[in-house]
């Protein structure tokens, strides 16, 4: 008896992990029969156009060849937070569209959470980036991202790290343990870290003020980095909501509706983002005109510009200003952006250095080794971590 | 619209009715086609007809009895005239019309020179594209598939005409082509690869729409937290001087 339990046992510990393996992932053939059906799935025009970029694929080195996957993770996880943020009526029609529109309504969804990220992002990097960054060539803007990423960021992650061994109490050989990591494992420590410090409440201001217990369980629920990109969304709108509560309604202004999102996804691809540019200026429009959501003056100054750059002007409104308690600035006024052809490196040699403070914040005073303000800078608002 | 074929059933059926065509059905290596694996349907059809090939193969060759030719002879000219019977089988005493020789040697050599012609170069994927736009009214590919017995007499006539003009003609006729357009699969490296090719933000050309988007792609959300700790340890350098 004793026997045939052993036996049991064995088998089971042979078995049981190879089954779960097999449970989660599909395995290599299921994969190649899944991309060869979705080929075939793909019209001549876009295998054509799949053969292009396989073709650039190809020159890519392997150094550029892994940072293409980084950037697919990336919209893998937009994507992700894409889903997370439909509102609840709006997800339950989700679930019911067929599965191409699904994907085309995601496909927009994912670029809107990109774009408002990149806004994001952008107001948090140091002047000088931001001003290196104005009127580069994609090919340029890469490697300053790259070069500011492997530089600047990294000698900010022993600070990082120093701060929240500290608040949580580490011994000095775990800190060494984190320290003495490769740099993906390294980074992914610091992100457990700041959340272990932000649940345990030694980080404060750092939970989102306007995020009820519901919610802010669910978001619990999320793997680290999932948490840290609701984290990131829900503070720089949480912090719009409570000051700048115009700009938050410009920004849900500029959000397409589901029902655009739908009415894009069906398009032709080549014409589906000045489709919605077009959609979302004439709800816009129409809005604005019977509720007074716009500043002053904006529309009228704006009659003439494409769709497209009438979006973009009016993203720029949803961005807080440099200074907090600045006021909404109008066209024309200091700090209002250029039109799109009239700033630096659009048309003709790029004016390089550019105004002070870059293209997108002319007048600014920001100059190197000065006193900078930051966009959503820590330490600006009540609720930024406080060393 | 009902009883419409998926392209892909198309393009392996035609495979199928071209090997079917050839003197000696050559199925074997339809039977590796990528396309099997995922349709029951023309598996089937494949078996079929393999099993009618075997069949046919099997069969032993008809032999005709001693001295059949002779008899079947006799019968003819008992019941013919025996003159017209003689000038019928006697080849070498053919009459044609006048000129004929010259006109076919002619319509060869026009023939000739049309091979001389270079191919039009057709754009890439035109073929495929034309065949999906046709794809509603294109027949039911198992009515297209003509077995070989059906093709047999006009085979023999086929054959028949080409060795009349090689006997005939000095010039040497190369029989008809028919070009099936046959899609060209994907290579594994591709395949492996194709999610990352089919995420269209990573391969945006225009630089303004690129730059949108493009600090979202290069900065995770380690990077984030990082460019929060960068400010603070700049603030507290600016304190120190």
């Amino acid at each position: 008896m004793s026997r045939l339990l052993q036996a049991i046992a064995v088998v089971a510990i042979f078995a049981v992990p190879g089954s779960s393996q097999d449970d989660a992932a599909p395995s290599q053939t299921d994969r190649g029969q899944a991309a060869l059906e979705r080929w075939n799935r793909l019209d001549p025009e876009q295998q054509e156009r799949m053969r292009g970029r396989f073709e650039r694929w190809q020159k890519l080195s392997v150094e550029e060849r892994g940072e293409y996957k980084r950037r697919a993770d990336e919209v893998g996880r937009a994507r992700k937070e894409a889903l997370r943020q439909l509102r609840k009526e709006d997800r339950e029609r989700f679930e019911t569209l067929d599965k191409e529109t699904q994907d085309g309504v995601l496909r927009e969804l994912t670029h809107l959470m990109l774009v408002e990220r990149t806004q994001r992002l952008r107001g948090k990097l140091p002047p000088e980036a931001q001003a290196r960054l104005e009127g580069a060539s994609p090919e340029e803007r890469k490697a300053i991202l790259d070069e500011f990423r492997r530089g600047d960021l990294r000698r900010a992650g022993e600070r990082a790290l120093n701060d929240l061994a500290r608040k949580l109490g580490l011994k000095e050989e775990e800190i060494e343990a984190i320290r003495a990591l490769p740099p993906k494992e390294h980074r992914e420590e610091l992100l457990a870290l700041q959340r272990r410090a932000i649940e345990s409440g030694v980080l404060d201001g750092m939970r989102p003020k306007d995020l009820d217990e519901r919610s802010w369980e669910k978001m619990r629920d999320l793997p680290t980095r999932d948490f840290a990109r609701d984290l990131y969304r829900h503070r720089d709108r949480g912090d719009m909501s409570r000051r700048y509560r115009k700009r938050r309604q410009i920004q849900e202004m500029l959000m397409p509706t589901l029902d655009e999102l739908i009415e894009v996804s069906r398009a032709p691809e080549r014409e589906r983002r000045a489709l919605m540019a077009s959609l979302v200026r004439a709800r816009v429009q129409a809005q604005a005109a019977e509720k007074d959501k716009l500043p002053p003056g904006l529309l009228e100054e704006m009659p003439s510009v494409s769709d497209h750059e009438f979006i973009r002007r009016l993203r720029h409104f949803t961005r807080p200003p440099r200074d907090p308690e600045a006021r909404l600035r109008r066209p024309g006024e200091e700090g209002h952006p250029r039109a799109h052809d009239q700033r630096p490196g659009r048309t003709g040699p790029p004016p390089r250095p550019g105004p002070p403070g870059g293209a997108d914040h002319p007048g600014s005073t920001d100059r190197p080794g000065g006193r900078r303000e930051r966009e959503g800078k820590p330490g600006r608002g009540a609720d930024s971590p406080r060393p | 619209m009902k009883n419409r074929i998926p392209d892909r059933c198309q393009d392996f059926r035609e495979l199928l009715e071209r090997a079917l065509c050839k003197p000696a059905a050559q199925l074997e290596p339809l039977a590796w086609h990528e396309h099997l694996g995922v349709c029951p349907e023309c598996r089937s059809l494949l078996e079929e007809e393999e099993a009618l090939e075997h069949v046919l193969a099997s069969l032993p060759a008809p032999t005709l009895p001693e001295a059949l030719a002779e008899r079947v002879l006799a019968r003819l000219r008992s019941e013919h005239a025996p003159r017209d019977l003689d000038s019928l089988l006697d080849l070498d005493q053919f009459e044609g019309p006048e000129g004929l020789t010259e006109r076919v040697l002619d319509e060869l050599e026009l023939d000739r020179l049309l091979a001389r012609v270079p191919e039009p170069e057709v754009p890439a994927g035109l073929s495929a594209r034309v065949l999906v736009g046709l794809g509603p009214e294109r027949q039911a590919p198992v009515a297209r598939v003509i077995p070989l017995r059906r093709l047999a007499p006009v085979a023999a006539a086929l054959v028949a005409l080409l060795a009349f003009f090689a006997l005939r003609g000095k010039d040497e006729i190369e029989p008809p082509v028919a070009v099936v357009p046959v899609e060209e699969r994907p290579s594994e490296e591709l395949l492996a690869v194709l999610d990352l090719l089919g995420d269209e933000s990573l391969w945006i050309d225009d630089p303004d729409d690129a730059s949108e988007i493009d600090i979202a792609l290069s900065f995770d959300e380690s990077d984030e937290l990082l460019l929060e700790y960068l400010a603070k340890l700049e603030d507290e350098e600016e304190k120190n001087g």
